[in-house]
């Protein structure tokens, strides 16, 4: 029972792990793992705004921006992605406003898929809850494999 | 006594080799964030901090509309600010970035231009030469969440080196009184 338990810490590491892998990496649309990407700067093709219908009064905003860029002799012609949490007309407004320079925007292209391109600013919201998650994951492995070594003694 | 302490090192050694990458990690993985977020956006901190910043005159100043498809029964259009500013001692005018964008109602009165013609506004200047734009001397909330968000990894990771100093410095400690130890026993059975 007592060796059951002392494995208690290196669980709650491992998952708490798998969880930030998950924010940082798996389910945001622009994940903070983009940040490491190289930023390519790419020429805006076409910006669409539209705005859908899903109740009498309710209405929500898809933003969509096509980009051409070139990469390893290239031409590639792509969806931005990272748009899918903007849902109001001032979102989408406020990121054109602010990223499209002389019909250009920063795009960042990972190595692994470079027909891929992400917004270049990830979401916060994911970025500081997958640190976070990465944070207690990290400094809670030493403990648990102490812990288990302890209890595996014992 | 020392048969228990000679068995708990691999133990120790392993825990503070870890910190030690720990602190690397949060450290390195910190200030990259901050470095990434602080050149992020249309008025990037490094610019502020770095660049050659100056006062500037507005030239011109209006709204490019971008038009809203889809389910649009109130005709709203985004109205996208394009004022052109001239930097005090040059010639050239250069395009103002990093100024609000406004939602309006297609046919209803165009809301005043976001600054005045003539007005001064310090910017920094980025792009010397054609091609260049001047950028609004701002702070901007989210760039400014990004750097703090990077900053807590980094704080961390000092906080990690300074236990681990603590604790390497205790272990020596612990090493001397052992040793000392048994004459002072001695003294006392005596």
């Amino acid at each position: 029972m007592i060796r059951l338990m002392s494995l208690i810490p290196l669980l709650i590491s491992i998952v708490a792990l798998a969880l930030s892998y998950v924010w940082l990496h798996g389910m945001p649309d622009n994940p903070a793992t983009s940040l490491l990407a190289r930023p390519v700067r790419a020429e805006v093709v076409s910006v669409d705004v539209a705005q859908r219908q899903q109740k009498a009064g309710y209405f929500t905003t898809d933003l969509a921006v096509t980009v051409r860029y070139a990469v390893d002799g290239e031409t590639v012609e792509t969806s931005v992605r990272g748009f899918d949490w903007i849902q109001d007309l001032d979102t989408a407004a406020a990121f054109v406003a602010d990223q499209i320079e002389d019909g250009h925007m920063i795009v960042r292209v990972p190595a692994s898929d470079p027909r891929t391109a992400f917004r270049p600013d990830p979401d916060l919201f994911f970025m500081g809850g997958g640190i976070a998650l990465l944070v207690v994951g990290l400094c809670l492995l030493p403990v648990g494999v102490v812990v288990g070594v302890a209890g595996a003694r014992s | 006594m020392s048969g228990a302490g000679a068995r708990r090192r691999p133990l120790t050694l392993f825990v503070h080799g870890y910190m030690l990458l720990l602190a690397l990690v949060l450290g390195v993985g910190g200030a990259g964030i901050m470095a990434v977020w602080a050149g992020l956006g249309p008025a990037p901190l490094i610019d502020r901090i770095f660049g050659r910043s100056a006062m500037a005159t507005v030239v011109s100043a209006g709204w490019s509309p971008l038009a809203v498809e889809g389910d649009n029964p109130r005709g709203f259009v985004i109205l996208l600010p394009e004022v052109e500013v001239r930097a005090d001692g040059d010639e050239g005018t250069l395009p103002l970035r990093g100024l609000e964008p406004r939602v309006a109602v297609a046919g209803e009165a165009e809301p005043p231009p976001p600054l005045a013609v003539g007005a001064e506004v310090a910017v920094t200047l980025d792009g010397a030469g054609q091609g260049g734009s001047a950028r609004l001397v701002q702070w901007r909330g989210r760039v400014l969440l990004g750097i703090v968000i990077g900053l807590v990894p980094l704080l961390l990771s000092f906080a990690v080196l300074r236990l681990l100093v603590k604790m390497r410095r205790g272990l020596r400690a612990e090493a001397d009184k052992t040793e000392a130890a048994p004459v002072v026993r001695r003294r006392i059975g005596g």
